[in-house]
């Protein structure tokens, strides 16, 4: 599974648990802060996915970057995947 | 590792806590929604140096400041707390790991039976988080801002007894460093 069909299930999966509903159909250019989770649904994706593939690209930043997009977040997590 | 540090309200950090505490997006959620200048934050350094019951954090995140934690009552049963976060690039579960550090400073005073707090009843995220944790609602008040505007705020508290209940919940939504960040927070400077 590629770090984006695993980050879209699991992105899901916190949708459900917060009684979160998605704004529109999650896309590349989807703004995050538009997309229906909000600060506690983010919380619970990004310690949900350090649970599956063993880090948290947040954290290990040395310049905070917040992601605007879902094609953004996607992105941080590949990079981190690929630096190692 | 990144280290979590409060670092006490002073001169040096006015400008940047202003900067924050004057948006209108942390104006918006609070009684006191005026802008406050340089001179009557210099005031209330001055009174919070002689006033051991309120204390007034900067959360640092490594060398990143990220927002404000803020303490009364501390030395009383009843401790009240509020924060915002400064900074608009904050790590996801940067919001939960605040509330977590609320816990832990106020409980770690032995007079500490419960803590309090406020939260606009349009600032959705605090009443979820709040409400995702299991902390108590204990009411709603009508209050009138500063410039007028009627607001609801809903009341919450956490117990004594609750504290390890909701910290429970919090820490399964933070990640392992924001774990080890809570679990090894510092206050600079402290008397």
């Amino acid at each position: 599974m590629s770090n984006r069909e695993l980050i879209v299930k699991i992105f899901h999966e916190v949708l459900d648990t917060t009684d979160s509903c998605l704004s529109s159909t999650l896309e590349d250019n989807t703004v995050l802060l538009d997309s229906g989770l909000d600060s506690l649904g983010f919380a619970i994706l990004v310690a949900r996915l350090e649970e599956e593939l063993g880090f948290d690209p947040f954290v290990e930043m040395k310049e905070a970057v917040y992601p605007t997009t879902f094609a953004d977040f996607v992105k941080i997590y590949d990079e981190r995947k690929g630096a190692f | 590792m990144n280290t979590l540090t409060l670092e006490p309200f002073s001169p040096q950090n006015t400008d940047m806590v202003l900067s924050w505490r004057n948006s209108a997006r942390v104006r918006c959620n609070s009684i006191d929604d005026s802008i406050i200048t340089k001179e009557s934050h210099n005031l209330f350094l001055n009174t919070l140096s002689q006033h051991t019951s309120k204390r007034y954090f900067v959360m640092h995140m490594g060398t990143q400041p990220v927002g404000v934690l803020s303490f009364s009552g501390i030395g009383q049963d009843q401790v009240t707390w509020g924060c915002y976060i400064g900074s608009e690039k904050i790590s996801p579960g940067t919001f939960p790991l605040m509330v977590c550090i609320a816990i832990k400073f106020a409980f770690q005073f032995e007079s500490t039976a419960s803590l309090h707090s406020e939260v606009a009843a349009h600032n959705h995220a605090p009443l979820k988080l709040n409400q995702y944790l299991g902390v108590d609602s204990t009411g709603e008040i009508t209050k009138k801002t500063t410039s007028g505007k009627v607001v609801q705020f809903m009341q919450f508290c956490v117990s004594k007894d609750d504290v390890k209940k909701v910290l429970d919940k919090a820490e399964k939504i933070l990640t392992s460093s924001l774990r080890t960040q809570l679990n090894s927070f510092k206050v600079l400077n402290e008397q």
